[in-house]
């Protein structure tokens, strides 16, 4: 039978409290993650150093939110020892900040390569189809924190579909610095870095993906990874539409 | 405050049994069982199976039946004058309340253990051989001995009392105490063990012990046991059976009823939203 999900209305207002601003830690990690993001584009796309610079020195705001969060899940699994949904919600609290934090590493990248390739005076025309990409992963990011913000599986579900064109999109990004490498060896270095960049949204894409299964865990109880979305779909009876 | 009691007034339906409360080749099965006090109905209509050499845990909030259910397995409600049960109760197909079912005998084969450990005022020895010389289980002294031996080490104690076992049972430690009433339980040969909370007079380490035990005991017996502890229920059992107001909610894999239970009550219950 269908349950609701209240993530609140425990008897112990303490303990509504505690998840209440975990959830909220959460967010808030997601938001910066989502800057950082942000902020490696514009460094990569308009050749801006500084701001690549400033993207390389922030990432340790979401490192530090990772322990701080994980910290605190502890301390609920011992104090509260929570099950059903409070459990899973943990669960997907402490899977959903490592794949955060690595998502930041990823940004953090950006950030890093912009820097040299400012530094080589590329020029950023080079990047319209990063920026394409970083649109396409940043969107997917955005839907994936709403989705886990408002307990909404069938919306990470849908989210979990868009990966695949990023991947497409990557590999798109991949076959044309080939050919650009190919015609003119000067232009292998910049574009290994491009490249790497595009590696970069490319992982953060399967990181977004893998929150979007650990919302439907906690919304549904059910562990999709390494499932395929139709097979997904066909056993817990939900049409996405194509 | 104000919050629970909201929850409370929610209308949630309880139709059936969510789950899977019957099992193939049951050792105790139960099917529409009604207990009444007088007037008052305490238990509504419950199909619970026992699977053999399983231990099933009956978990729910305070008044909810779970109780005057599991006193119903060995019909230690017949003790009381106002309490009446309907319903079919078979252990191994033998319908128990028959009037040919010795209720003694039946209390043999299904036995119980207390929340509050009860010794009886007489030697660790005498306590766990009042049931087998009652029943006859021993021809002559040597076989006494035996049975008392084997009893207290199946039931953990044996080495902590066997330099003394004509000292009195009451003088033993709380959690030692139980170990003397399981002993007595197990000295009878029983195929079904009942529990009613027996842990939960003991502190952590007792605790523990009586849990390591319950899991030992499984080889050979069948457990139904009733506690308000959700993480003892997770520990020791294999199924889960939840209670609500005298009906049965729903039964299920233990893993299953705390990682993802399938109705909301349950849900309720086990994240402590009220109950």
């Amino acid at each position: 039978m269908e349950k609701e999900l209240y993530l609140s209305q425990h008897i112990s207002q303490r303990f509504n409290a505690e998840l209440e601003e975990i959830r909220n830690r959460v967010m808030k990690m997601g938001g910066l993650v989502e800057k950082q993001i942000n902020r490696g584009l514009k460094a990569l796309l308009t050749s801006d150093s500084d701001v690549g610079e400033m993207v390389t020195s922030s990432d340790y705001e979401i490192n530090a939110l990772e322990v701080d969060i994980d910290e605190e899940c502890m301390q609920i699994l011992a104090r509260r020892q929570p099950a059903a949904s409070d459990l899973r919600l943990i669960m997907t609290i402490i899977k959903t900040i490592t794949d955060l934090e690595r998502i930041g590493d990823e940004a953090e990248k950006l950030g890093r390569y912009s820097v040299l390739l400012a530094d080589e005076n590329t020029t950023p025309g080079h990047f319209v189809e990063l920026g394409h990409l970083g649109e396409h992963v940043k969107r997917m990011l955005h839907d994936a924190l709403d989705a886990f913000a408002r307990l909404d599986a069938e919306a990470a579900l849908r989210t979990i579909g868009d990966d695949e064109l990023v991947n497409e999109e990557f590999d798109a990004i991949s076959r044309q610095l080939i050919t650009r490498m190919m015609e003119d060896p000067r232009e292998i270095r910049n574009a290994l870095r491009i490249s790497w960049c595009a590696r970069a949204l490319e992982r953060m894409g399967d990181h977004t993906k893998n929150i979007c299964e650990y919302v439907v865990f906690l919304v549904h109880g059910k562990d999709i990874r390494h499932t395929s979305l139709e097979k997904t779909q066909e056993t817990m009876g939900i049409d996405l539409g194509d | 405050m104000n919050q629970a009691v909201e929850f409370e007034e929610m209308e949630h339906e309880i139709v059936g049994t969510v789950g899977t409360p019957l099992v193939d080749n049951p050792k105790m099965s139960t099917r529409n069982v009604d207990v009444f006090y007088g007037d008052k109905q305490a238990i509504f209509d419950v199909n619970l199976d026992l699977s053999a050499n399983e231990v099933i845990a009956l978990i729910g909030p305070s008044g909810c039946g779970k109780s005057t259910y599991l006193r119903c397995l060995n019909r230690m409600n017949d003790t009381i004058d106002i309490c009446r049960v309907t319903g079919q109760l078979l252990l191994d197909e033998e319908d128990i309340y028959d009037k040919s079912m010795d209720p003694v005998l039946l209390r043999a084969r299904v036995g119980m253990v207390f929340q509050k450990p009860n010794p009886f005022p007489k030697s660790i020895y005498d306590n766990v051989a009042y049931g087998p010389k009652l029943h006859g289980l021993a021809s002559n002294r040597a076989e006494l001995d035996e049975i008392v031996v084997t009893s207290l080490q199946k039931a953990g104690l044996f080495n902590e009392v066997k330099d003394r076992l004509d000292a009195l049972g009451t003088g033993l430690s709380g959690g030692q105490q139980q170990r003397l009433c399981i002993a007595r339980t197990i000295a009878v040969s029983p195929e079904v063990i009942l529990m009613d909370e027996p842990a939960s007079a003991l502190d952590p380490i007792a605790t523990a012990v009586i849990e390591e035990l319950i899991d030992e005991l499984r080889e050979n017996f069948t457990i139904a046991i009733v506690t308000h502890s959700m993480q003892q229920a997770a520990r020791v059992s294999q199924r889960t059976a939840y209670f609500h107001l005298g009906k049965l909610v729903e039964v299920g894999e233990t893993n299953q009823i705390f990682t993802n239970p399938s109705h909301q009550l349950t849900e309720n219950y086990i994240t402590g939203r009220f109950g």
